[in-house]
């Protein structure tokens, strides 16, 4: 049997979701038995292939060459598969789309040439091309990761089961912070992170999304929290991954 | 003629090359990076302090420990903090965390195929099949540490201001030094497959800075040393450093006192050398150090191997600080502090060198100011000029030999384009 072609790409970002790839060790190299590699930047010289079966991407698009390598990405690849927050929702750096005083004043505060610097607003993948599934997490859950792909590779449609934060963190034990007044986005985000936040004593930011189909309890809980901490405090938690927009969208 | 390569390939981050050169003498060379400016020094201005270790800890996947605890560093400086000195240990054994997972990717998955001049990676963990499992087992040890104190082997979690949020489990601790001899024994084998390699003959002289301090190999902290000046504080060192906007791609490139030099792993080791660890030092015969000269080596190219020399020294010191701390009975990580409006300069040395964060911070705990200067975006320069030096000097057989010349000296900086650019 023919192995299917693979492509792990980056947009701009951190490039942590490659690492967490890396970071498999062992099942890394299972993933290069299963696939027949192309374009890893950790492991190959550049061999960009006429197709892919399944294709990876990482990072938001930023400059000209992001943009064009992504739409050209999209159409040699029969599955295109966002990884990560930045690729899924638009991560850190979208926190420049939701500023005061917009994306200008932040590119003239750290260029002195600001003129010269690309600068578009940052948005997630699914707003430049077609995304069929989505790795959610900043960085990626290496588990839930191997589990997707190893699907993909088989035929198989990955699925990621649909409850919150709050199951993970309850079933292992982990204490509540929102009893304890802390802004917890634990109840209307996705899980399948194994509360790995909450293991450290820290409230859930909702890096991994909206937990979907949930429109009318998130926006109660966002009512809730903003009564708790101030509208202010709760927008920076959300805009942190960029995912206030997804958020507030489901609202509606 | 003009040479360019528009893909760098095996580095973290993309970026392109280009050269003149005139009856075979280099004129010009340039790195230019082509990742997007994501404006993390502007981002997190107007927000909460709390935010800026978490923000920008995503400025790189590979050296995201060294950000996370360097921004705290930097907070807490501005506060005026100080940590209790268990929280310290943890803290240095998660900042030596680092380099064992990054120098060892590096050295296998970046480096390493540059010496046998294979193309992919899949031919060179069949051809050293015992080496690729001895990397992965070095790596998966600095990653459990991370996950064990960190919470996470990436974007820290358990790191905070004035401590840590949480106490690791003290028996995931002893695990993590039982394993620790082990690990040591691969990476002392490592080390010594890396000795073995034939480092291309080259040498220019330049300014080595980086951490030091007086009985420890330095990364958490310490002053900063140099082979060209006394050593001196970090805050005067900052000072001395210039940021620049390059002509051609998103980096602020940084001069010390308006000249290139080195950091990372060759400049530690050429500046801290007597501080390695017992078993680490067996490995500096391999230089042959001119009389009067007071560094190791001026050769760029033993930075691999000076990645080797600190990958042993790393779990030897990881091992030793993790025994001190299950010694003490004190499991006290954190400490009480009042915010109040000041400001906070801290350095600490990533994999690739010393990387600084500078935040002022109001009366409200928001953040008014921020400055981030990353190794990459200080050694950009001196890359630039040894590889003029070096492709005018070495003998290039064709273009093919170029390239890999090109490629192999770019590999041997570990250049990180996402640190560069942020």
């Amino acid at each position: 049997m023919k192995k299917p072609t693979l492509a792990i790409a980056s947009m701009t970002c951190c490039e942590g979701c490659q690492v967490e790839i890396l970071n498999l060790g062992k099942r890394m190299l299972d993933l290069f038995q299963i696939f027949d590699l192309g374009n890893f930047a950790w492991a190959e010289e550049k061999r960009e292939r006429p197709k892919y079966d399944v294709a990876l991407v990482e990072g938001t698009p930023l400059t000209h060459e992001d943009f064009k390598y992504l739409k050209e990405l999209r159409k040699k690849s029969k599955i295109l598969v966002a990884i990560g927050s930045c690729a899924h929702l638009g991560g850190v750096q979208e926190i420049k789309n939701y500023t005061e005083h917009g994306k200008k004043e932040k590119v003239k505060y750290v260029y002195p040439k600001y003129q010269r610097i690309e600068n578009p607003a940052v948005v997630p993948l699914w707003k430049v091309v077609e995304v069929d599934y989505a790795v959610p997490g900043c960085p990626i859950d290496q588990d839930e990761f191997y589990r997707i792909v190893s699907d993909l590779a088989f035929g198989r449609k990955p699925k990621i089961p649909v409850r919150p934060i709050c199951f993970e963190c309850q079933t292992l034990g982990y204490e509540c912070l929102l009893q304890k007044g802390e802004p917890c986005l634990g109840p209307i985000t996705l899980g399948g992170c194994k509360a790995v936040c909450l293991r450290s004593k820290r409230f859930c930011y909702g890096c991994r999304g909206p937990l979907p189909g949930s429109g009318p309890q998130i926006k109660k809980h966002i009512k809730n929290l903003e009564k708790l901490v101030g509208k202010k405090y709760l927008a920076e938690v959300m805009e942190t991954y960029g995912a206030e927009d997804d958020f507030l969208k489901l609202e509606e | 003629m003009k040479i360019k390569i528009s893909h760098l390939a095996k580095i973290e981050g993309h970026a392109s090359f280009f050269a003149d050169m005139l009856r075979g003498d280099i004129t010009s060379a340039k790195i230019k990076i082509k990742i997007g400016a994501r404006l993390i020094e502007s981002i997190i201005l107007d927000r909460h302090f709390i935010e800026a270790p978490i923000v920008t800890s995503r400025i790189c996947g590979i050296c995201s420990v060294a950000h996370n605890l360097t921004s705290i560093k930097a907070i807490e400086q501005a506060f005026g903090v100080k940590i209790t000195p268990q929280a310290e240990r943890l803290r240095k054994v998660l900042d030596l965390a680092e380099p064992i997972q990054s120098h060892a990717a590096h050295l296998f998955f970046l480096s390493l195929s540059d010496f046998f001049k294979y193309e992919s990676d899949i031919d060179l963990i069949k051809k050293y099949p015992d080496l690729a499992k001895q990397i992965i087992l070095i790596r998966d040890f600095g990653n459990k540490i991370k996950d064990v104190v960190g919470g996470r082997d990436m974007h820290l979690l358990a790191t905070e201001i004035g401590g840590f949020r949480k106490i690791p489990d003290d028996k995931l601790l002893q695990e993590l030094i039982d394993e620790a001899d082990e690990v040591l024994a691969a990476a002392i084998s490592v080390a010594k497959f890396f000795r073995a390699l034939d480092y291309p003959k080259y040498e220019r002289k330049v300014e080595f800075a980086g951490l030091v301090s007086p009985r420890e190999y330095a990364f958490y902290d310490g002053k900063m040393g140099s082979s060209v000046q006394p050593k001196t504080s970090v805050e005067e060192f900052y000072k001395e450093l210039s940021e620049k906007q390059s002509e051609d791609d998103p980096t602020k490139r940084a001069s010390h006192e308006g000249k290139s030099f080195m950091l990372g792993a060759i400049a530690r080791l050429n500046l801290s050398h007597k501080n390695l660890g017992s078993e680490a030092k067996k490995f500096l015969p391999f230089f042959e150090k001119s009389a009067g000269e007071k560094v190791l080596t001026y050769n760029t190219f033993h930075n691999i191997y000076a990645q080797a020399v600190e990958l042993v020294s790393c779990v030897e010191e990881v091992k030793k600080l993790l025994g001190e701390y299950l010694k003490e009975k004190s499991r006290i990580l954190s400490v009480k502090y009042t915010m109040k409006n000041g400001e906070g300069l801290a350095a600490t040395e990533a994999p690739r060198g010393t990387l600084y964060h500078y935040y002022k911070i109001d009366k409200y705990g928001v953040i008014r100011a921020c400055n981030i200067i990353t190794p990459t975006a200080q050694f950009l320069d001196n890359l630039e000029n040894d590889l003029k030096k070096y492709l005018s000097e070495a003998r290039v057989k064709d273009e093919r030999d170029r390239k890999w010349k090109i490629n192999m000296m770019v590999r041997a900086y570990d250049p990180c384009m996402t640190c560069a650019t942020h």
